[in-house]
């Protein structure tokens, strides 16, 4: 084989090998008490795992082996075992666990507990509640920041942002920001954390060193009532150039210039999209549709909605497993 | 927000001051929008079509093949499996000029759709102005009730039994419905479901 050829089918190969990178997906279904298992690599759904009442939040163990799945009408989070498919044990969540974060260490769990304005802190090898932190009214969103020290949690009712310093578990500084702020999510350099509100339709970008809202995002999808435009999951590349806003029943996907914060294109995906969460490589979003039940698939070079995948009822939650 | 409204019921006098918080709009900007999600007063075809341009494809009343699909499949009983077998049938039949009357077909549907969800809408604030007025009523049986001291005797005790009565019963049918509004809350969203499923068909049918 001539050199150049050679050369020629070594693209090709490390091309798709890219286009193609194997991963699994996990996808929480709220109304069918189900995990999906989608395979990176064929975009088919691959198995059904039923789990605990209503599981919404999900997210991968620090060595990936297991997905903490946040069963709300159990009361209890649960960990699913990735190489059994089984779920090993539960861990206490307190009442109505929605949505949790991990501390970099893989070590403690934080819950929002919707119903009783907590924020509670779960050690994981434990399996013990080690406190609990009052919050605003309808904790929902957690983001930890990728040092661990602070945690963002949002609250629904009171329409703040609160920052907690994990070391003293307490709040230290209160941001206001839109209606029903739903998920913060913190840039990977740890120097923003962004923070999207469903009924304000906005996206509050927030200065974390100076715990101040540097810009607020809005969004104008063309021919969409402004009613529809609820933005809630939020993905930021981690050369945070750029960034991926779910608009909930507008059926949209903003992607925005993360420097200039320009809304650069609406995608149109699923209906109600909910959480977004790439691939390994970043190469790939892809975002549950809690209405059309499937989850959507963006690739991130082209900018464009490849595909749909076909997932349980009210998929809520989604991540990726390299 | 779901479970809130399962302790009231234990709260007994309590009781006035957190209807009127569950009873209140979850902030939506309606008043009598009794749902967790915000309302989106109408559809439109932005949020579901990205097929052949809608406009200029003309009117779909106006050729009976079309007029009738969209009447046959828009009533709320039809299910998204029904229309979408009857749109592939349809499908099968159109050789000529496909895309702008599958257009055609899709712009009937978001009207006839949006129709029947505005009926429902309706009906949901209606039931939130009910559930408004119920809160009202158990508030202001609780401030009667309060205003009478525990031990009363004589005629104060047998109003004070009788305000009791009233109170927890207009509390119960409270909840009662209260517990309904979630599943009542999702008959709107099927609506959305439905559509969204036969948008996807018929736009994936035009770019045949």
């Amino acid at each position: 084989m001539p050199n150049g050829l050679i050369a020629a089918v070594a693209i090709a190969f490390l091309c798709t090998a890219r286009i193609t990178a194997a991963d699994t997906i996990y996808v929480s279904n709220e109304k069918d008490n189900t995990v999906t298992v989608v395979d990176g690599k064929t975009l088919e759904p691959v198995k059904t795992i039923p789990v605990g009442q209503r599981p919404r939040g999900i997210l991968l163990s620090k060595d990936a082996k297991s997905l903490y799945i946040c069963a709300s009408d159990s009361d209890h989070i649960e960990v699913l075992d990735l190489v059994s498919d089984k779920i090993s044990r539960t861990l206490p969540s307190g009442a109505d666990p929605e949505y949790s974060a991990l501390d970099p260490s893989g070590k403690l769990l934080y819950v929002a507990n919707e119903d009783d304005n907590l924020v509670t802190v779960v050690d994981i090898d434990r399996g013990e509640v080690v406190t609990e932190i009052p919050v605003g009214v309808e904790p929902e969103g957690m983001g930890i920041s990728p040092d661990g020290k602070y945690l963002v949690n949002t609250s629904e009712t009171t329409n703040m942002a609160h920052v907690i310093d994990t070391a003293t578990r307490r709040v230290i500084a209160n941001i206001l920001v839109d209606s029903r702020p739903r998920r913060a999510v913190w840039t990977a350099d740890a120097a923003q954390f962004w923070v999207s509100a469903e009924i304000g339709g906005s996206v509050s970008v927030v200065d974390a060193a100076k715990r101040e809202i540097v810009k607020r995002i809005t969004f104008a999808v063309p021919g969409v009532p402004t009613e529809a435009i609820q933005p809630v999951g939020i993905a930021i590349t981690r050369d945070r150039k750029l960034a991926f806003v779910g608009l909930g029943p507008a059926n949209r996907v903003a992607v925005v210039d993360a420097q200039s914060y320009e809304v650069l294109k609406y995608l149109l995906v699923g209906q109600r999209v909910w959480s977004l969460a790439f691939n390994p490589d970043q190469s790939r979003v892809y975002t549950t549709n809690g209405v059309s039940n499937d989850i959507s698939v963006i690739d991130v070079a082209s900018l464009k909605v490849i595909k749909s995948v076909p997932v349980g009822q009210a998929p809520w939650g989604v991540v990726s497993r390299p | 927000m779901s479970r809130k409204c399962a302790w009231v019921m234990t709260l007994g006098l309590g009781f006035a001051a957190v209807v009127n918080a569950n009873s209140a709009p979850p902030r939506a900007e309606d008043p009598d929008w009794p749902c967790q999600q915000r309302l989106v007063p109408k559809l439109t075809a932005a949020a579901y079509w990205s097929g052949p341009a809608l406009e200029g494809v003309g009117d779909w009343r106006a050729g009976p093949e079309i007029s009738g699909l969209v009447r046959r499949l828009a009533p709320r009983r039809v299910s998204t499996q029904q229309g979408l077998a009857e749109i592939a049938a349809f499908v099968r039949t159109v050789s000529n000029d496909r895309p702008r009357r599958l257009a055609l077909v899709f712009r009937g549907l978001l009207e006839e759709t949006d129709r029947e969800r505005a009926g429902l809408i309706e009906e949901l604030k209606e039931i939130g102005r009910r559930q408004r007025e119920l809160a009202d009523l158990v508030a202001r049986l609780a401030t009667e009730l309060n205003a009478i001291p525990p031990d009363a005797r004589g005629e104060n005790a047998a109003k004070r039994i009788d305000l009791q009565q009233r109170h927890d019963f207009t509390a119960r049918n409270f909840e009662e419905i209260q517990r309904t509004i979630r599943y009542a809350c999702e008959t709107p969203v099927e609506l959305d479901a439905r559509l969204g499923a036969w948008a996807r068909a018929l736009q994936e049918a035009a770019s045949e």
